[in-house]
């Protein structure tokens, strides 16, 4: 009986211990991450400003995307490079993983998404208007709701978006 | 005699080539000929009715009929595309599930975020053959495939249309047929 409650117990300490370690390595791949990102800011910087959107923003898309990576094997095929870029007219494979095409590729579509979203929508709050440019990044853009509570529905999650501006908050600082 | 004799080989040889390709095509491409109806097409368009600025010349489809054991008899499993940024996003493009209906269709399924590729799988439910779809992107890495199935009524209630959340479950191993695997072979919807 001794012995199975021991087991027991030693069974709890197991399964907390990697939980914790799972949570300390989710964690630190995520501050990885973040990392990767304040190190290439002079090329998000310079993406960002030339297409008037928040350097922040562009970082937080990439920290979401791929975790700032730029390995091949990230995607697969399906999205490539830090901002997943896929193929199509116009963006090669070299091109997806060349962090600076890539960076002003994807602050281009950021904006766009802004721009129509703000002629779309003009009633947004800003931060509403930020939501939907992000989300139109993950799905196509058309159909994404003028309900400020249903900016996210149907995205990765339901909350892409969002999540992708929570991030935001790691680089108002680099 | 000799003619018969050369005619059986040249048969043969014919035949012996034309065979693995119509074995490759049925297992790996796509089993589209996409060459969707004007019938079908309108449809879409009202359906996804764009407005000035979502660039609707840039609208691409890809359509795969696929036998039901229902009353229509078939369905036709659409995936839209097109360039990242307004009709694709890094979730993916837009899938629906449509069956002919009097002279135009109704939609039975829609996956709002979808990667290529999508499959025909053996298993059926309510007469309707169960479908998989790849799920990437948006943070989502490494993908993997989700099967919609058929409620009897349609294919998003029993999955959502959003594969990315729960109930959605991801599946391994499950034989199929791969009937869109590239936006390749997509045609414009408005020429």
């Amino acid at each position: 009986m001794r012995m199975w409650k021991r087991f027991g117990v030693d069974l709890v300490i197991l399964v907390l211990l990697s939980s914790a370690t799972a949570l300390f390595a989710q964690t630190s791949q995520s501050q990885a991450a973040v990392t990767r990102a304040e190190n290439a800011w002079s090329v998000l910087q310079t993406a960002a400003e030339a297409h008037d959107i928040d350097p922040a923003l562009l970082a937080a898309v990439g920290v979401y995307e791929s975790q700032f990576s730029n390995k091949p094997e990230i995607g697969k095929g399906h999205g490539m490079g830090v901002f997943q870029l896929t193929n199509q007219p116009g963006v090669t494979a070299a091109q997806a993983y060349d962090l600076t095409f890539a960076a002003n590729y994807a602050a281009n579509m950021l904006s766009d998404n802004m721009s129509y979203f703000s002629n779309k929508f003009p009633a947004f709050t800003p931060d509403q208007l930020l939501q939907a440019t992000v989300a139109g990044y993950n799905r196509y853009r058309a159909r994404i709701s003028g309900d400020p509570n249903m900016i996210d529905a149907h995205t990765t999650g339901n909350n892409y978006g969002s999540n992708v501006m929570g991030l935001m908050s790691c680089f108002q600082q680099p | 005699m000799k003619m018969r004799f050369a005619a059986n080989v040249l048969g043969m040889v014919l035949l012996g080539v034309a065979m693995p390709i119509g074995a490759a095509f049925g297992q790996q491409g796509d089993a589209a000929s996409n060459n969707p109806s004007e019938a079908l097409k309108e449809f879409l368009r009202s359906y996804l009715n764009p407005g000035p600025d979502d660039h609707k010349e840039a609208i691409r489809i890809t359509v795969v009929s696929v036998k039901t054991e229902d009353k229509a008899g078939e369905e036709e499993i659409v995936y839209i595309s097109g360039p990242q940024g307004t009709w694709c996003g890094t979730g993916g493009c837009m899938m629906l599930i449509l069956e002919p209906f009097q002279s135009s269709f109704k939609v039975l399924g829609r996956v709002t975020i979808v990667q290529l590729p999508i499959r025909l799988l053996p298993s059926r439910k309510h007469r309707h053959p169960d479908i998989g779809v790849w799920v990437q992107g948006g943070g989502i890495q490494p993908g993997y495939e989700a099967v919609v199935s058929f409620d009897g009524t349609n294919y998003s209630a029993t999955y959502s249309d959003n594969l990315s959340t729960p109930p959605a479950q991801p599946v391994n191993g499950i034989k199929g047929k791969k009937i869109i695997t590239t936006t390749d072979n997509s045609i414009p919807l408005y020429e």
